[in-house]
Order: C-alpha cells, then structure tokens, then sequence
C-alpha cells in the first residue's frame, strides 16, 4: 500500500516535469523562431570569421599602405637596382641568421627531423656558405625551415586568436604577436651581437631594416597584382594570411582548403558539377 | 528449432570474415591522369612566349571553361548568399564570376616559362572526389605545391577547387565576396556591383 503511494507520487512528478519541458521546449523554439536566421548566420560568420577588431583594423590597415607607398616601396624597389648575386647573398644570409630560432622552435614542437635540418641549414652555410651569403645546404638538398614561436604556439594547441593588424608590420594575431617576443629573446645572436644593455639596439634594429626590404623587394609585383584584382584588398589580405599561416604551421603537410563546412557545401557543389558534367 | 536458426546465422555470420571485403576503388589513377594532362596543357599554352595579354586571356578561359566547374565554384563562394539570391541574380554572379577569374588569374601567367607540371599523387578520394597533389618545378626557386580538387570519374572530371602553397582560390575568393557583400549592408546586389566596375576596369586597363 504504502508502495503504490509513493509510486503514484513518482508519477505524478514524472507527469508533471514533461509537461513542464514540453512547455519549455515550445517556448524556446517560439524565441528561436522570432530571430531572422538572416542574423543568426551572420552572426555565426561573423564569429568564424574572428575580426572583432575590424574597423580598427581596416585603419591600421590604410596607414600600412600609406606608409608603404611613401616609404618601403620605394626603397625596395631601389633595393631591386642592385644586383641579383647581391640581393641574394643578402637573401641568403637573412635567411640563415634566424637558423637558431629554426632549430629552437622545431625542437619544442618535437619535430626532430626538421630540428636536425634546421641546425645543418645553419652549420653549413654559416661555414662552407660563407658567414650564409651562399645557400649550399638546399644545393646538397636539405629542405628549407621556417620555425618561429607563434609556430610552436599553434602546433602545442594554441587558438591564433582574433586577427590584429599591427602597425607597420602588418596583418597578424595575438598569439603571433606573443610568439615574435619569445623568439627575440630566444634569439642568441641578439645576445652575441649586442652593444650594450638596451635590447632594441643598433644590431636589431639594421638586421630588421634588411629583413624587411629583403622581404617587401621581393614581394612587390605580386602584392601590386592582388591589389589591383581585389574587391577587398583589406579582406583578401586577412584571407591569404590566415591560409598561408595554417600551411607554414602544417608545414605544408595539411591537406589545407575547405574545412569541415565545406563538406556540406560541397554536397551542393558537387550537385552543380555533375550537372554540369552532364551536359 | 531456435538451434538450427543461430547455427546458421552463426555459420553466415563466420563466412562473412572468410570473404574478402567488397571494396569500391576509387578511380585514383584517372584523376591523376587527368590533372597531369592538364596541368601539362596549361603550361604549353599559358607560358608561352611572346603571347598577347588578349592571347593569353583566350586561351585561359578555354582552358578554365574545359577543366573548371564555373557554377558550382561560383555556389561555393556565394556561400548563405547564394540560397536567397534571385534566379536572375544567380545568373548575373556566374557570369560576373566567370569573367573576373579570367581576367585577373590570366594575366597572372604572363611571367611564368619554362616551368614543368607534375601530378604526384592522390592526397585522399571519398566516393568521387578526389584530392590530387602536383608540383611546379621552376627554372629557379623550389617546386610550386599545387593541390587539385576535383570530382568525376572516367575522363569527365571537373575542377572545383586549386590550393597553391596552402592558399585556396575558392576559400580565397569567398571569403572576400563575402566581406563585399557585408561592407555593403549585407545586400549581394553590393557585389555584383563592385564585380560588374572591377571587370570592366580590368578589361579596359589590360587593352
């Protein structure tokens, strides 16, 4: 007797939580309903696309190119009057100065093979290459290692963040941004070659400067392309760094492209080829 | 009477491990064949010297009509945009579309000769989409990485995507329309506009 109580109890308790769920359940998919699933996907694009900054951005952004055109174009492209076997000692020795941080950072991903190429890179061409004018290790075949912190960030779990673009230095994320720090201190030759006791002294600020226009020489024509084709220059930019960061940190091995969503896009996509196929 | 039922499910059950496993292979070979052929013929006609830029441009879109897969390229990178847009709308951003990648990816070429294409190898199939690696091996400078999405099978194979050293022209693409459309008040008509002045601004400058 005194069971069959507790168990009408039960039920009745049973009886009156779905109820009360039913009516819960109702009433969300009533609130979900009054959103537009206009903004709900915009939102959600927003949110993947990960630019909360992006007004700031963009004027980060325009004062870059401003200061491009008036000033590192300018001398890159009188950089590109010297030369070729110049430009590429310089290249090469560019190249071979961050060995260290190669090696290092490759090292605390655990990639050993890629550590070990990286520390050849360096023994050779600061040897045989001549202090790294000359590129003799890619000639006897050892591959090329770009390593650096915000790297090793990424491949130990670490989110890139929100896209910042930096002044003067261009598009970039916090975690990027944190890596360029630790690799400055990881950096033994900014500790070899220092004249005193201020970090940022002469030494890194010419080997930056040569960084630099090795770099923007090198890459002009096709940035002057991109521009010219863009819609977007600013979102076109965000796109092909982000891409080419996630293939620098896959080291090229990712099979990169569409992620997951695509799949169901590509459902519909491959509906259109096959049509199209077909006829 | 139970028995003699579990006997046999139990003796089909064991057969089924002694067969061997129905495998459908995936045509690996023909999709590598067809990105070597043309990866091959792109290279012939594209890096040839001496060409017009209204040359190279004839010959970039015959090669972009016959190997790529405009409309459904051209769905992928409307994105969300492309389920509300209008019939007429759709139509109008295909053509747009079709007529910007020839513009702008053509004249891209131009400086690029005696390079050699060469299909490696099948990163991965699932059913009849392929992901096909190959390599540009240039004069000077280490090989290009090329990657090839591609669906099809036995020769009629479409392009929907290229990845040159881990950048997509499809994502690339959409993700930049989309920033258009939504510096544009989230309206597509943003787009075709922008797209509609780009190509005729391309068009008029290349002459």
């Amino acid at each position: 007797m005194p069971g069959k109580i507790a168990t009408m109890k039960i039920m009745t308790v049973f009886r009156l939580t779905g109820r009360f769920l039913s009516l819960a359940a109702v009433l969300l998919t009533i609130s979900a309903c009054t959103t537009p699933p206009e903004d709900a996907e915009a939102r959600a694009e927003d949110d993947a696309l990960n630019d909360p900054l992006e007004p700031a951005n963009r004027a980060i952004f325009e004062f870059n190119r401003g200061l491009d055109t008036v000033l590192f174009k300018p001398l890159a492209k009188a950089y590109l009057l010297l030369p070729d076997g110049a430009r590429d000692a310089v290249h090469n020795a560019v190249v071979n100065v961050s060995g260290p941080v190669d090696f290092g950072n490759a090292l605390l991903q655990g990639d050993m093979e890629r550590a070990g190429n990286a520390l050849g890179r360096f023994l050779i061409n600061s040897t045989v290459g001549l202090g790294g004018l000359f590129d003799a290790a890619t000639t006897i075949g050892l591959p090329s290692i770009e390593e650096d912190f915000g790297q090793t960030l990424a491949v130990w779990g670490s989110p890139s963040g929100p896209y910042i673009v930096i002044p003067i230095f261009g598009p970039s994320n916090p975690r990027d941004i944190a890596g360029r720090v630790v690799d400055s201190f990881m950096d033994p030759l900014n500790y070899v070659v220092s004249d005193g006791d201020e970090f940022f002294d002469t030494y890194t600020l010419i080997r930056g400067g040569i960084e630099g226009i090795d770099e923007r020489s090198r890459v002009i024509d096709v940035l002057d392309d991109i521009e010219a084709n863009s819609l977007d220059f600013y979102a076109t930019i965000r796109s092909l760094h982000r891409q080419r960061r996630e293939d620098q940190i896959n080291n090229g091995g990712g099979t990169s492209g569409p992620g997951p969503s695509f799949m169901t896009d590509a459902g519909d996509a491959m509906g259109a080829s096959k049509a199209s196929i077909a006829q | 009477m139970l028995t003699r039922r579990l006997f046999l499910f139990a003796a089909a059950f064991a057969l089924s491990f002694a067969l061997p496993p129905v495998t459908v292979h995936a045509d690996e070979a023909g999709a590598l064949a067809f990105i070597q052929g043309f990866g091959d013929k792109s290279i012939n006609t594209l890096t040839e010297e001496g060409i017009s830029t209204e040359e190279l441009r004839t010959r970039f879109k015959k090669l972009y009509d016959e190997g790529f897969d405009n409309s459904g390229i051209s769905k992928f990178v409307l994105g969300r945009h492309w389920r509300k847009a209008s019939p007429d709308q759709r139509e109008e951003f295909m053509t747009f579309f079709h007529n910007f990648i020839v513009q702008t990816y053509s004249g891209r070429f131009q400086k690029y000769s005696g390079e050699t294409f060469s299909a490696k190898k099948v990163l991965s199939s699932n059913g009849d989409v392929y992901i096909v690696e190959s390599e540009v091996l240039q004069p000077e400078g280490p090989p290009i990485r090329i990657e090839w999405r591609i669906v099809g099978a036995n020769g009629g194979y479409k392009i929907y995507d290229i990845t040159v050293e881990g950048v997509s022209m499809a994502i690339t693409q959409r993700s930049e329309f989309a920033s258009v459309i939504k510096q544009g008040g989230g309206k597509l008509d943003a787009l075709l506009d922008a797209l509609k002045k780009k190509t005729t601004e391309l068009a008029s400058s290349k002459s």
